[in-house]
């Protein structure tokens, strides 16, 4: 990392960390535990889309698929809390290689086909098998995140989550600045361009999709034990067009385009709070704004205004 | 087999070829944008939801005869296609096909919460063409309205036909579709091919819209679905295959149909899902392709 990014991020963590803990509000400490899951799940999204340039758009139904494991291996058969969160991530990464194996051969825009049919075959199987996902009404009497005995306070299970947010951040800052990294960036420009150089861009782009989907089923099953309770609606398809919404508003393939992203989502979420109507159409209205004009979004954007103003600085480069 | 039995295959029938010929006239929407613009619009179910909420107040609010209703809806629709050509195209600093695609999600997120303030969240009907005095074929009853349902379908099949092949608009659309640098060395402008497309897969959309208002209530969120279901059925027929795109429409309402008759009404909604993952899966250039289309995309 550049020395400004660490202190950026260290400023970051210090942040995430104390303010909810300073704060004496649960409901500072609720709206603080929704952006970190927003940061864990989009983080996740980063890596296929902004890094690989996949469109994945099965990562709705993966947060969701996350989610109901972690749910139903807790009500429906009693497991201890901890290993029905830990199974979240387990269920998401095999249906995310089982189905990457077929559609990551496929090119282009038939990835996202196929990423969206998946995405809806879970959305509709969530409403749709009654006797163990509730079906419509949802998943109801989820227990609270224990761990040998001690049930967690709003305040404990909201530190390990943002912990879990802080590290997912750097894994893929690490994984951002390493040959895969370089390789994935590579193929999102030109995948022949990079087979051309030896990188193996199916193997590649299965890996990224695996690690989108660990990064959905945590999200998921951390989103279950918060809000105890769960309907197949949250994941459904317009939920993961806000999630692509907000990584091209953050800026997809950047470090802390997520981070803006969900810092956007949970505020649209809680400033529209009282008129939850709007929301659609704002965030719809802000990102066709964005797509049509500024395609880098928030970061990219940023970015490219910094070079340009330093460019006119230092006339000699 | 009992007399019973065979009357409920019928009707079940029946019931997936109406349902069905709606996704076919969805269907045929995207493949004619794709053509166009290489672009996915997500927009056209929408329009069909469009279509059935303007037929459906039409009739409701204004107490219009139902000929005015439908060619309230089809004007709509010819507004929803220039609308969503300027602003998913022509405003677009650099219109690619991935770009227009995204733009298309946007504005279909925009368009549904528009809808959705403006008509208060609620349902609309639209009452069967000609009535709802059902024909009897043997032990089933056949309603009119499959029959408009499916003489839409092959009206729309004729004159798609004849527009592609004989009128100019028609014979620029399929030319830039085939190579545009050619075609537009030729003289032809894409910008308008591309509204033309966008107009014709509106209208085709807020007609099966109103076709579609007899047999269940509409709403602003029913578009969605309805949307995805027929984009299945494109991706089944081989995007930009118009043929492909009709029959398929019919083939995925038949299955989904028979599936909720005879295994299970649950999962009825899955199976056009299911049936797009299998087409990608084995075949994704689609059931009417030559070859295999693994590189389809990348020519």
């Amino acid at each position: 990392m550049k020395k400004n990014n660490i202190l950026i991020f260290i400023g970051f963590a210090a942040f995430l960390i104390l303010a909810p803990v300073i704060s004496p509000d649960q409901y500072i400490t609720s709206v603080f535990v929704s952006f970190c899951i927003k940061i864990i799940l989009l983080t996740g999204l980063n890596v296929i889309l902004g890094f690989a340039g996949q469109m994945s758009m099965a990562h709705a139904g993966f947060y969701g698929l996350g989610a109901y494991t972690a749910g139903i291996l807790a009500v429906k058969l009693s497991l201890p809390p901890l290993l029905a969160l830990i199974a979240a991530p387990v269920a998401v990464a095999l249906v995310a290689f089982v189905l990457g194996l077929p559609s990551l051969r496929l090119h282009g825009n038939y990835f996202g086909m196929a990423t969206l049919g998946a995405g809806m075959v879970l959305y509709l199987v969530f409403g749709a098998a009654r006797n163990i996902t509730g079906g419509p009404n949802g998943l109801m009497g989820i227990p609270a995140f224990s761990l040998a005995g001690h049930p967690f306070s709003l305040k404990e299970i909201y530190l390990v989550i943002a912990c879990f947010a802080l590290l997912g951040l750097l894994c893929i800052n690490n994984l951002s600045r390493s040959h895969m990294g370089f390789a994935l960036r590579a193929l999102s420009v030109s995948e022949d361009g990079a087979a051309s150089v030896g990188i193996d861009a199916f193997r590649l782009k299965l890996s990224a999709f695996v690690v989108s989907g660990v990064f959905a089923g945590f999200a998921g099953g951390f989103q279950t034990f918060q809000s105890r309770f769960i309907t197949p609606e949250t994941f459904a398809f317009f939920p993961t067009v806000l999630m692509i919404i907000a990584i091209v508003l953050g800026g997809g393939g950047t470090q802390w385009g997520p981070v803006i992203g969900a810092l956007l989502l949970t505020v649209a979420d809680e400033l529209l709070a009282v008129y939850p109507d709007l929301k659609p159409l704002i965030l719809g209205s802000v990102f066709i704004l964005i797509v049509l004009r500024f395609p880098g979004g928030i970061i990219g954007t940023l970015g490219t205004y910094m070079a340009q103003r330093q460019e006119k600085e230092d006339p000699a480069s | 087999m009992n007399g019973l039995f065979a009357n409920t295959i019928i009707q079940v029938i029946f019931a997936g070829l109406t349902i069905g010929a709606v996704y076919s006239l969805v269907a045929v929407g995207f493949s004619i944008v794709y053509m166009g613009t290489r672009a996915i619009n997500f927009m056209q179910g929408e329009y069909v939801m469009i279509g059935g909420v303007v037929a459906g107040s039409a009739y409701e609010v204004w107490n219009l005869p139902v000929p005015a209703c439908l060619a309230l809806a089809a004007g709509a629709g010819v507004l929803a296609g220039v609308i969503s050509e300027a602003i998913t195209v022509r405003w677009m600093r650099r219109p690619s096909p991935s770009g227009i695609t995204v733009a298309t999600v946007g504005l279909a997120v925009v368009l549904k919460a528009i809808v959705m303030i403006a008509t208060d969240r609620k349902t609309f009907a639209f009452p069967p063409f000609t009535g709802d005095t059902p024909i009897k074929i043997g032990g089933a009853a056949l309603l009119p309205q499959t029959l408009w349902n499916l003489g839409i379908v092959v009206a729309a099949a004729v004159l798609l036909t004849l527009f592609f092949r004989y009128t100019r608009a028609g014979v620029t659309i399929r030319a830039s579709a085939d190579d545009a640098e050619t075609a537009k060395a030729m003289g032809v402008s894409l910008i308008t091919t591309v509204r033309q497309s966008f107009i014709l897969a509106a209208v085709l959309g807020t007609i099966a819209g109103a076709s579609l208002t007899p047999i269940t209530l509409i709403s602003f969120n029913s578009g969605t679905l309805l949307g995805l279901k027929g984009f299945s059925a494109a991706v089944l027929g081989g995007l930009g295959n118009m043929y492909g795109a009709l029959a398929s429409g019919l083939i995925i309402g038949l299955v989904e149909s028979i599936g909720a008759g005879f295994i299970s009404s649950l999962y009825s909604n899955v199976i056009a899902f299911a049936v797009l993952l299998f087409v990608l899966f084995v075949k994704p250039a689609g059931i009417l392709a030559k070859q295999q289309g693994w590189d389809h995309e990348k020519k």
